[in-house]
């Protein structure tokens, strides 16, 4: 671990050390990171240096717009930590499983009485209807 | 040393997240883990972690084909000091 003192100039502008920059492989023009925290102690603040790579596709830089302007108009949920991320994505597959099965049911209930109607209404034309065996097949 | 943050997950981030489980299919289980593995990691890394994609936007590899992308914005006041930081999480496809 190593040290170093430097001296703040106007509008918050500072030098970085050459060690500092050689041993960040930075120079000019290169982007920086700032990280603060905060604790009982005081404010510590790391510096790390940030590789910039090629943005994605159209869809993706659109889709990264909306998230920003869900952030910055407050379209966001909230997580204290990744379990609690985990625990809403849990729930929300549940729901979705659920809500998938209700409509199955409801599928089949509309067939039953579909075959319902199409047995009332052969039976007025003359013409026996029948449901399809389950073992259709092996009666072949 | 990791620093304590909230996860802030957008809207974008719950529509994406739905429509590439469908594309995921039957391997949307293993999209889920491979997006709450990526979170983890970043939560005990810390922000910085990650693929930079330009000033404070980093992304993280999960499942082929995908990628969480977060941003680690620092909102500042008039007087150019720091109010809040937020984050956002986004799978996006890879290019």
């Amino acid at each position: 671990m190593s040290s170093h003192l430097v001296r703040l100039r106007e509008r918050n502008q500072l030098t970085l050390p050459a060690e500092v920059a050689d041993k960040l492989g930075v120079g000019p023009g290169s982007l920086l990171e700032l990280i603060l925290e905060t604790d009982d102690e005081g404010t510590q603040v790391e510096l790390r240096r940030a590789e910039v790579v090629r943005a994605g596709t159209r869809e993706a830089r659109r889709s990264e717009q909306r998230a920003r302007k869900d952030i910055r108009e407050g379209r966001f949920v909230t997580y204290a930590n990744s379990e609690e991320l985990a625990v809403h994505m849990k729930q929300t597959r549940d729901e979705e499983a659920k809500r998938l099965r209700a409509q199955i049911e409801e599928m089949q209930e509309q067939m039953q009485g579909l075959m319902f109607n199409m047995r009332r209404m052969g039976a007025a034309a003359g013409v026996e209807l029948t449901e399809m065996p389950v073992n259709y097949t092996k009666q072949r | 040393m990791a620093v304590p943050f909230d996860i802030h997950a957008s809207d974008e981030f719950e529509i994406s997240w739905q429509k590439f489980s469908y594309e995921a299919g039957w391997k949307a289980a293993e999209f889920d883990e491979s997006i709450l593995t990526a979170v983890r990691t970043l939560y005990e890394k810390g922000p910085g972690y990650g693929h930079s994609r330009g000033d404070a936007r980093y992304s993280i590899p999960v499942m082929e084909g995908y990628e969480l992308v977060y941003e680690w914005t620092t909102e500042r006041d008039e007087r150019g000091n720091a109010i809040r930081n937020h984050l956002d999480l986004l799978p996006i496809e890879r290019t």
